[in-house]
């Protein structure tokens, strides 16, 4: 799983025999810290304030689903025949587990989400522009992001394009997340399971807190998550793309 | 005939990675998935495995110290 979430051209540079990548490549050094921190977190929402009773079997559960997640995987331990179904864990488990899924793995992988390389772009173009205040006007910085120096213009410009799929990500989760508590029967679901399928079916992972199904999910919701699949697979920005060419050429656009 | 002029390693060599240990697992990968199928979870399979995943790991640490 955690080599599917690697960039294909870091897999070719380690095969040649280049090995510092694992830890010289930004994202792929993230792949590790990130799956770890995540991991780590799972297992102690599980332990202490969850459903396993041995440090072991939290361990055990929380960084599998957690790595599964991540690396957009999707393959479910826990279920119900083995103790407690994702569904039913504490909600702030579950939406640890789909904050993984929000993320992904690195950009250039098989991995979905919005890619550690937008995640890590943001987090450092947000510090890069809280700082710009205390700098003087004349001032002339560099954004250093994986070994590259960003002048100001491309920095302004990597930042807003994960600035972009960031937002419309959180947009079309929130949308789904309004069309499945809307179509679910009433009290049936909680949030945290609604927001845990919808990122699950956008960052095409296929985990599932027990919505979708044959006869649990309305057929709505079927189509709802037809698109959310299509959209999160092809990143929004190409299906939006289209969509505005399509009014604009049939003149609803204008 | 050469070994490289059969129809399906052909393809390997021309289109692998330019380095014969490589393509021998490439091309041998598929065949113990097949073992696998054919002869069932057993000791000669595990270990057939076992060994393939091990000369992986040290050719590819191998070409690392090489590297440097």
């Amino acid at each position: 799983m955690l080599l599917g979430s690697i960039a294909f051209p870091v897999h070719y540079l380690i095969l040649q025999g280049d090995l510092r990548n694992f830890y010289s490549d930004l994202q792929t050094r993230w792949v590790f810290g990130y799956m770890g921190i995540g991991s780590a977190l799972l297992w102690g929402f599980l332990y202490y304030a969850g459903p396993y009773e041995t440090p072991f079997s939290a361990l055990r559960y929380g960084l599998f689903q957690f790595v599964s997640a991540a690396t957009c995987t999707g393959f479910q331990t826990a279920v119900d025949s083995t103790n407690v179904a994702l569904g039913r864990w504490p909600s702030y488990a579950q939406l640890t587990v789909a904050f993984g899924m929000f993320v992904g793995g690195a950009a250039g992988s098989t991995a979905g989400g919005i890619k550690l390389i937008r995640g890590l772009t943001l987090a450092k173009g947000i510090r890069y522009q809280i700082a710009d205040v205390f700098y003087p006007e004349t001032a002339i910085r560099r954004l250093k992001i994986n070994g590259r120096r960003l002048s100001e213009e491309e920095a302004s410009r990597e930042f807003m394009e994960a600035a972009i799929i960031f937002v419309l990500w959180i947009a079309f989760l929130v949308v789904g997340a309004f069309v499945l508590l809307l179509t679910l029967p009433s009290g049936e679901y909680s949030l945290a399971n609604v927001v845990f399928e919808v990122a699950s079916a956008q960052g095409n992972v296929g985990l599932s807190s027990g919505i979708t199904g044959p006869e649990s999910l309305p057929a709505i919701g079927k189509i709802t998550f037809l698109f959310h699949m299509w959209i999160g697979r092809l990143e929004i920005i190409p299906v939006l793309v289209m969509l505005r060419t399509v009014f604009k050429r049939g003149g609803l656009y204008q | 005939m050469k070994l490289g002029d059969l129809p399906v390693i052909s393809t390997v060599f021309e289109a692998g990675a330019d380095d014969r240990i490589f393509d021998s697992l490439l091309l041998v990968g598929p065949l113990i998935i097949g073992l696998i199928i054919i002869l069932n979870r057993s000791f000669i399979t595990e270990a057939l495995a076992g060994a393939y995943i091990i000369i992986f790991v040290i050719y590819v640490l191998y070409r690392g110290i090489q590297y440097e």
